[in-house]
């Protein structure tokens, strides 16, 4: 047996009927959580199996929700994903555990506006100081034409 | 006093070896360093302006010259004004006591030694002056480091230049200068003060490594990053005048200043250009130190001056002290 | 004592890239600092969106001027992933050997730049001279000194032929004799010590929280490289060993970096003289198959990731490109505030800056802004094709 699918086996019996999804590539585990064991399944990814090193974290806009993933991993990347609702996106912040996360969650909360919560630091990071609120590029909903400037630049 | 002999010094003073000497020495000075400084570094330096590029110092400076001039808002204007004027004036009065074609130099007297150091802590103050005068963080910070600096080296440097003025019985430069006739100070017993000499004039020029006041990377262009057009030229004029000065004033001290073989007669011609060999010889050491190593950090210089420059000049003293 | 703030960046001499360090001062000593990236973002990933995979290279190779190998390599493995073929293995170590020599010359800038960040301006025109070796081997192989776009989606654009290579191995004896001389200077030189040694002091620890990658982790003593850790290309079979060093400052970053230049040339020099003979590129289909794929590359810089969800259309649905620069900028802030064990001067700032190699470009990556107007907007690919024909009209 592999090493992913022995990880993933011991994910299935700690975490069972939570764990809604999994799949299985070279060196690659992608896994679908639930919201509520989100936190609980990094956790136990970060603090018993090690895998301390967060890649990035990836929002999709998917049809009825937006799907969160956090990347962790050294040498077998796990994609721990989960499902927030599009309308109201609200998810807990990883900053706890990895302090690494911080960036990566600034970056989706401009980008696509999940909010975060227990964020330590909560600030536009990516998009310019003066971007309107509530316009997050990323959504499919974002028109790339805007009649009106969305902000005023500075200049001649 | 005759109208002919008045004449006489009048061309003295404005001609040779005075005001438009000293221009043209300095902007050659400046060209020798850049075209030197870049041979070291595997460039090409000044190329276009003139053969290999000696004219660029001058195209710089009208360049500058016919800049709009701008004075910031919130500027203090009065030292904003009086600052790079103050240093152009002290530092082309400084190299009036530097002897050029002669023993002495257009201006000399009893202690005239004196006078040279205390220009060159003179001119450090108008530095500081003048980063304060623009109100701007990256000057403040500069300014500070220009005195921090200052602090550092200048004990130092006084030290070693007492130690030839005693070892000349004399606080003239004329005198030290006949008293170098048999042996030259650098090949005697004074060797230690000129490296602590070139050390102090080093970070008086601000120079890598100690260019801190207008380290480019850390404060962009520190105590004087406010100032354009005019102003910008007549300090990077008064820097260069500096330099001349300086490394005339080691080669004075230490290698014997205009001394060398002469065909009588023709003493002022031979003084001359042993006066300008002897000086570009301090300057292409200053040039290598630049090209050699990296900047060093405020506390770094200060611990640096305090460890090292301070006890060899100390040292040095001594020796003088116990030779004499 | 009071504080005051000084700004550096977004243009600063030191910084080549638009970022704004808000740094609180305490006379000569840092005690706070605050960052702003958002001077850049270019929006490439929703512009990802609205092209085919296959246009997406080009885009994707102008993320970064200076890792653009990286980029391209980690895309084309990326979208390689989501059809089920087998890439012919001499594409495989040509894609290496370019990707190496990129880091080669990656490397060097960076020693240039960070010797220029300490004011040791000699040191940096040598090795941007030196540099100039690499960039034109790069130019032989792939011609072009910058945006290569080496890497295809199915192989490499073009083959080496064996006088080129011969001519790459010669280049590579020159470049391994003056990094050794460049390793020689950071060793001995009394400056660079003085002005690196305990300096940007990142633990351990830190480096682990803060999901540090590359030479900056590599610095700390860990034994992070995707290159080992999560080979792709050719790299399961090229050996090489990953340096570390456990100074944790900005010296050790120096040394790290330098001696990698040192395993790149023994890497080229494998890759060539153990080059499998065979096709080069194979044809692919415009639809990839439905599924995600996530790659990682070791980039000049660290570790840099690729994710995309494709929903079996010649467009990606999602593509997420995640650059080492990002993932550095949590480590950078735990080095400007280290306590304790050494305040940060404000001397060391651009150095400290400089020893993550940061590339803002690639930090922020939606929009087009016209100074003049005073408007902010994006363009589609239709408007810019309306426009070109008005131009041409």
């Amino acid at each position: 047996m592999s090493f992913e699918e022995s990880l993933l086996n011991e994910l299935k019996s700690v975490f069972g009927e939570n764990i809604v999804e999994s799949k299985i590539f070279k060196r690659r585990i992608f896994l679908k959580v639930s919201p509520e064991y989100y936190y609980k399944v990094v956790e136990f990814l970060v603090k018993e199996k090690g895998l301390y090193h967060l890649e990035t974290m990836t929002a999709t806009e998917l049809k009825d929700y937006i799907e969160i993933i956090a990347h962790l991993g050294l040498s077998t990347s796990v994609s721990v994903k989960t499902a927030v609702d599009k309308n109201s996106p609200k998810i807990v912040s990883l900053c706890n555990l990895i302090p690494g996360a911080e960036f990566y969650e600034r970056e989706i909360m401009d980008l696509m506006g999940v909010e975060f919560d227990g964020h330590p630091n909560p600030k536009r990071l990516v998009l310019p100081q003066d971007w309107p609120t509530g316009v997050h590029p990323l959504r499919k909903s974002f028109e790339t034409r805007h009649n009106q400037p969305l902000r005023n630049v500075g200049g001649e | 006093m005759s109208l002919e002999s008045y004449l006489i010094e009048m061309l003295k003073v404005l001609v040779f070896p005075g005001f438009i000497f000293i221009f043209i020495l300095a902007l050659f000075y400046e060209w020798f360093d850049r075209k030197f400084y870049a041979k070291l570094q595997n460039r090409v330096g000044p190329l276009y302006a003139g053969p290999f590029g000696i004219l660029q110092p001058l195209a710089d400076l009208i360049k500058l010259l016919s800049k709009e001039d701008i004075v910031p808002k919130g500027v203090d204007r009065m030292l904003f004004t009086a600052a790079p004027l103050f240093s152009l004036t002290l530092s082309i009065f400084a190299t009036l006591l530097l002897p050029i074609f002669s023993y002495k130099g257009i201006l000399s007297f009893e202690g005239d030694l004196v006078i040279t150091v205390v220009l060159l802590t003179f001119l450090c103050i108008i530095t500081f002056f003048a980063g304060i005068a623009s109100y701007n963080r990256f000057a403040i910070i500069g300014a500070e480091r220009s005195f921090l600096q200052l602090i550092g080296y200048e004990i130092p440097l006084m030290i070693s230049v007492v130690s030839v003025a005693l070892n000349a019985h004399s606080l003239s430069i004329q005198n030290i200068v006949l008293s170098q006739k048999n042996m030259w100070y650098i090949l005697g017993p004074n060797i230690l003060g000129f490296i602590v000499f070139l050390f102090a004039a080093q970070a008086e020029l601000e120079r890598i490594p100690f260019d801190l006041p207008e380290a480019e990377q850390e404060i962009i262009a520190g105590w004087n990053i406010d100032y354009s057009g005019r102003r910008l030229a007549m300090f990077r004029l008064a820097k260069n005048i500096e330099l001349v000065f300086l490394c005339g004033l080691a080669a004075t001290l230490f290698l014997g200043g205009p001394l060398g073989p002469v065909v009588p007669g023709y003493e002022a011609i031979f003084f001359t250009i042993y006066f300008i060999i002897k000086s570009i010889f301090v300057l292409a050491i200053l040039t290598i130190v630049r090209a050699l190593f990296a900047r060093l950090r405020i506390d770094q210089i200060v611990s640096f001056s305090w460890k090292y420059l301070l006890p060899l000049a100390i040292i040095q003293f001594l020796i003088v002290r116990l030779i004499v | 004592m009071s504080t005051f703030d000084i700004p550096i960046g977004p243009q600063h001499p030191a910084l080549p890239e638009p970022l704004l360090l808000k740094l609180e001062v305490e006379g000569e000593s840092v005690v706070g600092v605050d960052f702003d990236v958002s001077y850049m973002h270019r929006g490439i990933e929703k512009l990802l969106e609205t092209k085919t995979y296959f246009q997406g290279l080009p885009l994707v190779e102008r993320i970064c001027g200076i890792c653009n190998a990286a980029h391209g390599l980690c895309y084309t493995l990326n979208v390689e992933k989501l059809y089920d073929k087998e890439i012919p293995s001499r594409a495989q170590y040509l894609r290496v050997v370019v990707e190496e020599l990129s880091r080669i010359h990656s490397h060097l800038l960076w020693l240039g730049v960070a010797a220029f960040e300490i004011g040791f301006n000699t040191m940096f025109m040598y090795t941007w001279r030196d540099r100039e070796h690499v960039m034109d081997m790069l130019e032989a192989i792939t011609g072009n000194r910058v945006t290569t776009e080496y890497s295809q989606i199915g192989g490499v654009r073009r083959d080496i032929s064996p006088e080129l290579a011969e001519k790459l191995l010669k280049t590579m004896d020159v470049v391994e004799e003056r990094t050794k001389y460049y390793i020689k200077v950071a060793l001995t030189e009394p400056t660079i010590a003085k002005r690196t040694q305990g300096v940007g002091y990142l633990s351990p620890e830190d480096a682990k929280a803060t999901c540090s990658v590359g030479p900056v982790i590599r610095a700390s003593g860990i034994k992070f490289d995707v290159r080992a850790d999560d080979p792709y290309a050719a790299h399961d079979e090229i050996p090489f060993n990953v340096i570390t060093y456990d100074s944790c400052d900005v010296f050790g970053r120096i040394i790290v970096r330098a001696q990698e230049l040192l395993e790149c040339v023994n890497m080229i020099r494998y890759a060539l003289k153990n080059l499998p003979s065979g096709p080069f590129r194979i044809k692919l289909p415009m639809k990839p198959n439905a599924g995600e794929a996530l790659t990682r590359v070791e980039a000049p810089r660290g570790e840099l990731l690729h994710y995309t969800l494709c929903e079996g259309t010649p467009k990606p649905y999602r593509y997420k490109v995640r650059t080492p620069t990002l993932a550095n900028l949590g480590a950078l802030r735990a080095m400007l505030t280290s306590k304790g064990r050494y305040v940060v001067n404000i001397g060391d700032v651009p150095i400290i800056y400089g020893s993550i190699d940061p590339c803002i470009c690639c930090t922020a990556r939606v929009q087009f802004i016209d100074v003049k107007k005073g408007k902010a907007w994006t363009w589609t690919l239709d408007e810019i094709r309306n426009m070109s024909k008005k131009v041409k009209a």
